[in-house]
């Protein structure tokens, strides 16, 4: 198995993003679509069914640096939430309290960041946290 | 997982209007089903090459017209039988310098060339190399030819035509 | 990493003794599937005098799929988009094996010498390119001046 340049993984994560094919439940896009370094993404995900977080959408912002995919993006929420591996003053997903960036492999994505934060806000403890006020940001 | 137990707590717990009820069950179940099989399909592409015990499980648990639907090349290649079918070239016949056009190697450098010939065109390829293309497109690398525009006239060849020249293919 | 297709191995040494006029491509030393290709803007198109930057991929089921390819020096044709990807129907659906790295880098410099505004990438630039080809030529020369200059 071969390693598929930064740049070429970006584009089909890209292409994926636009095309629609994930699950309704995330989404991603370029920041800045003249961007050619294609750095800065911005992230959505809608709160998990059956959870303090059901029916709001969370704005995140994802940073893919020049070692991605060899090493994990940054990603960071904009809009408020109350979450463990989240940072509560700068709003960070602090990669050594959420597994999925801890543990990152190659050959994960920013959906698969995405779809599992959005698995952490349903765990068993996090869906009762209580959340800030919707629409909030940090 | 943890979506479809949801929706079967919710459909036990409506005890109004049974038909109101089921259609809202069914309206969930359908939004679940469509983000585990979203899920499903973003795992099935993004693991293809890494894993391919894990893969073959899963496809195993698809049904055939997802698989279609789903694997990148739209199965619009000619089939194994056609390939199957397509005559062999001997070594004596095979000039020292003629080489194939997707591995790019001298047929003539293998002991034991298994060479094909397309029916129309006449170009010549390792079969190993233009099984694995034929089986997901149509064409001749070399000249785009329409290679299973003939498919369907090999087929009404009358078979023992067709099963002399397996023999000479096998043995030839 | 996987040991390279015997293919991949002659096509990259072909590369080296007997390169295309106008374009070089080289393999990155820790990526023999990943190469850095420059191609010269062709004589005559308003390309002419600019050195353009790429890259190129060969993915795992190569030469059964197409090569990946992007520009990386900014660029306005109607066939290349802002990120740098190409329309181009031999990277796409009209693929074959028996295309190579030396045949998909020389289509790519034929792109340049006659973009297709009729089928673009660049929906904006393809307009451009219609409506006012004079200027968008103009353009298009004046980014090369700007950003792949020699």
């Amino acid at each position: 198995m071969s390693k598929i340049p930064r740049s070429f993984r970006l584009l089909e994560e890209l292409e994926n993003g636009e095309k629609g094919f994930g699950p309704e439940s995330c989404s991603y896009g370029l920041t800045d679509a003249d961007d050619n370094t294609m750095t800065n993404w911005n992230g959505t995900i809608l709160g998990p069914p059956h959870s303090n977080h059901e029916n709001r959408i969370y704005s995140l912002a994802i940073e893919c640096g020049p070692n991605y995919p060899d090493e994990p993006p940054k990603v960071k929420f904009i809009s408020k939430i109350n979450l463990p591996c989240v940072d509560q003053t700068s709003g960070e997903v602090v990669a050594k309290n959420f597994h999925t960036l801890r543990d990152w492999k190659r050959s994960y994505t920013m959906q698969t960041v995405l779809l599992d934060l959005r698995k952490d806000m349903a765990t068993a403890t996090n869906k009762k946290l209580p959340q800030p006020e919707e629409g909030s940001t940090f | 997982m943890r979506q479809f137990v949801a929706t079967t707590v919710t459909e036990e717990h409506n005890t109004g209007d049974p038909a109101q009820g089921r259609s809202a069950g069914n309206a969930a179940g359908n939004t679940a089903h469509r983000e585990t099989r979203s899920e499903f399909q973003s795992l099935y592409g993004a693991l293809g090459p890494q894993d391919p015990a894990l893969v073959a499980l899963l496809t195993a648990l698809l049904p055939e017209s997802l698989r279609e639907q789903w694997s990148e090349k739209q199965g619009d290649g000619c089939s194994q039988e056609f390939i199957d079918s397509l005559p062999r070239v001997a070594a004596h016949k095979l000039a020292p310098d003629e080489l194939c056009a997707v591995c790019f190697e001298h047929f003539r450098d293998d002991e034991h060339p298994l060479v094909v010939q397309l029916p129309r065109c006449r170009h010549r390829f390792d079969l190993q190399c233009i099984a694995v293309w034929l089986a997901a497109n149509r064409t001749c690398p070399v000249c785009r030819d329409n290679v299973c525009d003939h498919q369907d006239r090999l087929k009404d060849l009358d078979t023992s035509q067709a099963e002399l020249q397996e023999d000479w293919g096998m043995y030839g | 990493m996987a040991s390279l297709p015997k293919r991949i191995i002659k096509e990259t040494e072909r590369l080296v003794t007997d390169p295309v006029p106008g374009i070089t491509a080289e393999p990155h030393d820790d990526n023999l599937r990943y190469f850095q290709v420059t191609i010269e803007g062709p004589a005559g198109s308003p390309y002419e005098e600019g050195l353009f930057q790429l890259e190129l991929y060969l993915p795992d089921d190569y030469p059964m799929e197409a090569p990946k390819v992007r520009f990386l020096t900014k660029i306005y044709h109607p066939n290349i988009d802002r990120l740098g990807r190409i329309c181009l129907d031999i990277l796409k659906t009209n693929w074959s094996p028996a295309l190579q790295i030396r045949t998909v880098l020389l289509s790519v410099q034929a792109l340049l010498a006659s973009p297709n505004p009729n089928d673009p990438l660049a929906n904006d630039v393809a307009e451009d390119w219609i409506k006012n080809e004079q200027g968008a030529k103009q353009t298009a020369r004046e980014w090369t001046q700007r950003y792949a200059k020699k």
